[in-house]
């Protein structure tokens, strides 16, 4: 029986150091598949995932920015509507808007303003919701997106709404005007 | 009579006395035992996190009309049941009741149904889940769900409003909205049901009908979404139909098929045409356009339904040009009908500029700013202008 247990315990330290992990920024974060550019604050942590780099300047509960890439013709994860390509920066607001409705996770949640926005050079939109957590928490959300020819790009800012989001705002803001794309994607 | 004022007193009050009593005898009929006070104290639990959710969908006319409905189709019923219907937000065709009386039906099977006998039919199996206690029953036969709900919250965590409805429900809603009951209580429904719906004076040629709707309208949907409810499992619907067509079978005189309804048409028109936008929402493009078919022959002469007909088929077919041509000629057609539409002018102006004919784009545009002077997407068509004025200024 003790070894039983001795093995699974093993086999979790692997699995678990095996998975992705938080690495702090020196410089800046790139997406090796893009050639997007994330000018996080020396210190902030990343985190790679599959097409979605995670970015926290302390505690992903305290602040967290999400940058993702979405295929055209893969059905989001909540709507099943699909990014069609070069799609209007409203629609692709919408689209996104249509996701987050649908996400359980995200309850009363909420436009607060939707607006256009350049991001990389590129029109898209930005906006602002809020909603409640799982355990209630009011949170606030800044979301930034862009449509390409065969991709749309998604900046998610996400924090408790109250101190956090706007203490982490202007840093978000700085990371938002310096983003840049690989000019491959841009086509 | 006068002539004996005492006598007849005393007759009617002894009357009311034996009416009242036969009343009370029904009212009185159900004695809880533990296991069912439980049962009835999680059906509460799981209704106030239903109901406040955020996903009831508020119509007061359609749920007064509903509940009236459900009140002729129930009849008596034992206290402390009280039959009660909310409609909820949700693209899924399923239904479900609770011990105490309390039934939510997803508002995409409401939109599927033609008539008051098809409501009839569901809402007398459903009440007759939990008239005859089928909760207990079925909880006494089978002591846990948790295993089977855990693995049904995990498959249906990703699918939207579908997930959001699974995370909501308990043990008691899993069992009255996913796995239903055994066999012999859905045929006790399915009969008794019947039975309530002909007394009521509903047309009983309806009830398989509205099971062979369902069934064809499953076939729609996602591969992904089907039997994940107990109304949206093929086998389940089987037998459903065959249950109803043998109790349609053994009627001596059998009724003709109910006509047009005019009152179900007219109470449940808002909420076919908002179920469209939650199956476009939901990305449930098919259910979306068969839906928008019915609403458009039932209500010819509301515009709307062009617009979202459009959107529909502008989701579905991004890259077919013929499909976008029908997209244009649909909200052309909006704008011919009344230039006052905002949407159908901002919506052709967003489609020509797309296809970068600025030219064509640019009336419809400024006709929408001029309509719509504080459109929430003001910023974005000022942009589009903006494009469209600087493009046209370089040539």
């Amino acid at each position: 029986m003790k070894k039983i247990t001795y093995s699974l315990l093993l086999l979790s330290i692997f699995l678990v150091s095996c998975g992705p992990q938080w690495n702090t920024v020196t410089k800046s974060v790139s997406d090796k598949k893009t050639g997007a550019v994330l000018a996080a604050p020396t210190g902030w942590k990343y985190m790679e995932l599959q097409n979605k780099i995670m970015l926290t300047p302390d505690s992903p509960d305290l602040g967290l920015l999400v940058y993702q890439v979405l295929s055209v013709s893969n059905p989001m994860r909540f709507t099943k509507q699909i990014v069609q390509k070069n799609m209007l920066p409203e629609d692709l607001a919408a689209l996104i808007t249509d996701n987050y409705q649908l996400n359980q996770g995200l309850s009363q949640f909420k436009v607060l303003e939707n607006n256009p926005e350049v991001l990389a050079g590129i029109e898209g939109f930005r906006l602002i919701s809020e909603y409640k957590s799982g355990d209630g928490n009011p949170m606030k959300m800044l979301t930034v997106g862009i449509s390409l020819q065969d991709n749309a790009v998604i900046l998610e800012f996400t924090a408790p709404k109250r101190v956090y989001f706007d203490k982490y705002k202007p840093e978000i803001e700085a990371i938002l005007s310096k983003f840049q794309l690989s000019p491959d994607l841009k086509k | 009579m006068t002539r004996f004022p005492f006598l007849y007193n005393f007759l009617t009050i002894s009357i009311l006395c034996f009416a009242f009593s036969l009343k009370a005898q029904e009212k009185k009929a159900r004695i809880f035992e533990n296991d069912e006070t439980e049962i009835w104290k999680e059906s509460q639990i799981e209704q106030r996190k239903i109901n406040e959710s955020g996903l009831i969908y508020q119509d007061d006319s359609l749920e007064a009309y509903l509940n009236n409905v459900l009140i002729k189709v129930t009849g008596i019923y034992p206290e402390p049941i009280q039959p009660k219907i909310k409609v909820l937000k949700s693209p899924v065709l399923n239904a479900f009741a609770y011990p105490n009386g309390v039934m939510y039906i997803h508002s995409g099977l409401l939109a599927k149904m033609e008539n008051e006998s098809q409501l009839a039919t569901l809402l007398g199996h459903e009440i007759t889940h939990s008239t005859n206690r089928h909760a207990v029953l079925a909880f006494r036969s089978q002591k846990s769900n948790s295993d089977a709900l855990a693995f049904f919250s995990i498959l249906s965590g990703g699918f939207g409003l579908i997930g959001a409805v699974a995370r909501l429900i308990g043990e008691v809603g899993y069992m009255a909205s996913v796995s239903g009951y055994s066999q012999e209580l859905e045929k006790e429904a399915d009969g008794v049901g019947f039975q309530r719906m002909k007394r009521s004076g509903y047309n009983v040629t309806e009830a398989p009908k509205l099971f062979g709707i369902l069934k064809r309208d499953l076939d729609q949907e996602p591969p992904a979404e089907k039997q994940s409810f107990f109304f949206s499992s093929h086998p389940k619907l089987d037998d459903r139909i065959k249950n109803y067509n043998q109790l349609l079978n053994n009627l001596t005189v059998k009724p003709d098929s109910a006509g047009v309804d005019s009152v179900f048409i007219k109470k449940t028109r808002k909420l076919l045409f908002d179920n469209i936008g939650i199956d476009i929402q939901s990305g449930r493009y098919n259910s979306a356009h068969f839906s928008s078919i019915v609403y458009a022959t039932r209500f010819p002469s509301d515009y709307r339904i062009y617009l979202l007909q459009a959107e529909i088929m502008n989701k579905r077919f991004p890259d077919d040009s013929n499909k976008q041509t029908e997209v244009m000629e649909l909200y052309k057609k909006v704008v011919d009908l009344d230039s006052t539409q905002a949407e159908a002018q901002k919506n052709l102006g967003k489609w020509h500029f797309k296809k970068g004919d600025y030219t064509a784009a640019l009336p419809y545009l400024e006709a929408y700013l001029k309509l719509s002077p504080d459109a929430k997407d003001k910023g974005y068509i000022e942009g589009y202008l903006r494009k469209i004025k600087t493009s046209m200024d370089s040539k």
